[in-house]
């Protein structure tokens, strides 16, 4: 189960399985607002899991917005989805932070 | 230099050096910097300035006519010199997947055929333009696509067994061997040697290539997750009661407490840095920037060779059923190495 929705704030909300099945569409959502100015803030509070699969969705979205000038926040990134993108060494390519940090 | 000299020289040497090119920018995960594709196509040259030699002195001693020499023994032995770099490229993990070491292969193909035929327009400057388009057409892409076949045969058998010996390399030196010697059997008929290279070779080449490409997201996918596992298993304090926890506990018969303690850093370490190769992976193949090795990186690969030290030959060989070590399991920390 994978849901992706915009927040109230304007960020764009993610909860459940970001795997393989999701990635199109969750690219898809994200491509959609493409326009947004400014830089894309994602809440990851409720993504309980992400596959490889889900990594490149960030990475196309990240490398999409940097052409704009823009770039791809990751805020309360919940601790067992955290680890995967400091051990992958992506927290050095996405401004990310942790769930209550 | 002349006009004709002008006109031959790309037909001998382009069509090799674009092939290459293509396989270079066509492999999604760059696992091939430039510098490293260069640096094997010299080394490919340097094999055909050794093959010469050996050629020379062979033929000096061989019974037969020159056709006879070229379809039987030549081929043995220019294989067996493009094969040397192989051996080195495997052996030390710079290659370890069909993909990389396809391109390295060609790569060493290249070189050998761009020195082959650049003697060939030097020393023969009369021959006729159609003799030099065959050189550049068929012989050239004939040695890349041998030296291909060779590298992605022998590394599919070291992915398997990566401590083999080098017995792993006969059976894809004998294809080779079989691919040269075929087409140096059709040299009275030397337009169809070409055509066959020309519309067989880079066929299957590109078909191998894109199936290794998916192998290897499959594998991206797959092993990524069991790092995930495996380092949520040990970081929730829970490992030792899972089975692979339980394959741990079973040594404690025949190794030290201290020694288990090391290999259960050593599994952690090792994930953790499993995952950061398939991040650089993952980087490359959406075409962002790759960053430069960072220092906690560079401790942990660092602390990661102490660990292996520390734990010797025979505990590694005990924890090889929970690090699932085959070729691309090493070879990929060799990726962040390098």
């Amino acid at each position: 189960m994978f849901e992706i929705q915009l927040g109230p704030t304007g960020a764009v909300m993610m909860a459940g399985r970001l795997d393989a099945t999701q990635c199109e569409a969750a690219l898809k959502f994200l491509d959609g607002l493409a326009a947004q100015a400014g830089p894309r803030v994602i809440d990851l509070s409720r993504l309980e899991y992400i596959a490889s699969t889900g990594l490149r969705v960030f990475l196309l979205t990240q490398k999409r917005s940097k052409e704009t000038g823009a770039g791809v926040r990751l805020i309360n990134v919940a601790p067992q989805v955290y680890d995967i993108f400091r051990y992958a060494g992506f927290d050095r390519i996405f401004d990310i932070t942790r769930a209550g940090g | 230099m002349n006009d004709t000299w002008l006109i031959r020289a790309p037909l001998a040497l382009v069509p090799v050096l674009l092939f290459l090119a293509v396989l270079v920018q066509g492999d999604s995960y760059k696992l091939l910097r430039l510098k490293t594709v260069l640096t094997i196509t010299a080394a490919g040259a340097l094999a055909a300035g050794a093959s010469y030699a050996a050629n020379v002195w062979a033929f000096a001693h061989f019974a037969g006519d020159f056709q006879s020499y070229s379809r039987y023994l030549s081929p043995w032995i220019e294989e067996s010199l493009k094969a040397v770099v192989l051996v080195f490229l495997i052996r030390t993990r710079r290659v370890g997947l069909p993909v990389d070491a396809g391109i390295a292969g060609f790569a060493i193909g290249t070189g050998f055929a761009l020195v082959e035929n650049l003697y060939y327009l030097a020393s023969r400057p009369d021959t006729a333009l159609a003799v030099q388009a065959i050189r550049g057409f068929g012989t050239a892409i004939m040695h890349g696509g041998t030296a291909t076949v060779l590298a992605m045969i022998s590394v599919t058998l070291y992915e398997r067994q990566p401590n083999g010996g080098l017995h792993l390399m006969l059976p894809g030196y004998l294809a080779a061997v079989a691919l040269h010697a075929g087409f140096n059997q059709l040299l009275m008929r030397p337009a169809l040697a070409t055509l066959a290279t020309v519309l067989v070779l880079p066929f299957v080449i590109y078909l191998v290539f894109q199936h290794s490409e998916r192998v290897l997201r499959d594998w991206l996918d797959t092993d990524l997750d069991s790092n995930v596992q495996l380092l949520e298993l040990i970081n929730s304090g829970t490992f030792l009661d899972s089975p692979l926890g339980r394959v741990l506990g079973s040594l404690r018969d025949r190794f030290r407490g201290e020694d288990l303690a090391d290999m259960l850093c050593l599994l952690r370490l090792h994930g953790e840095l499993a995952l950061r190769a398939k991040g650089v992976l993952l980087l490359r193949e959406s075409g962002m920037e790759e960053l430069a090795l960072d220092d906690e990186t560079r401790d942990k690969l660092a602390e990661l060779a102490q660990l292996e030290r520390a734990i010797g030959r025979t505990g590694m060989l005990a924890l090889r059923p929970l690090m699932m070590a085959t070729g691309k399991d090493i070879w990929q920390l060799k990726l962040l190495d390098r």
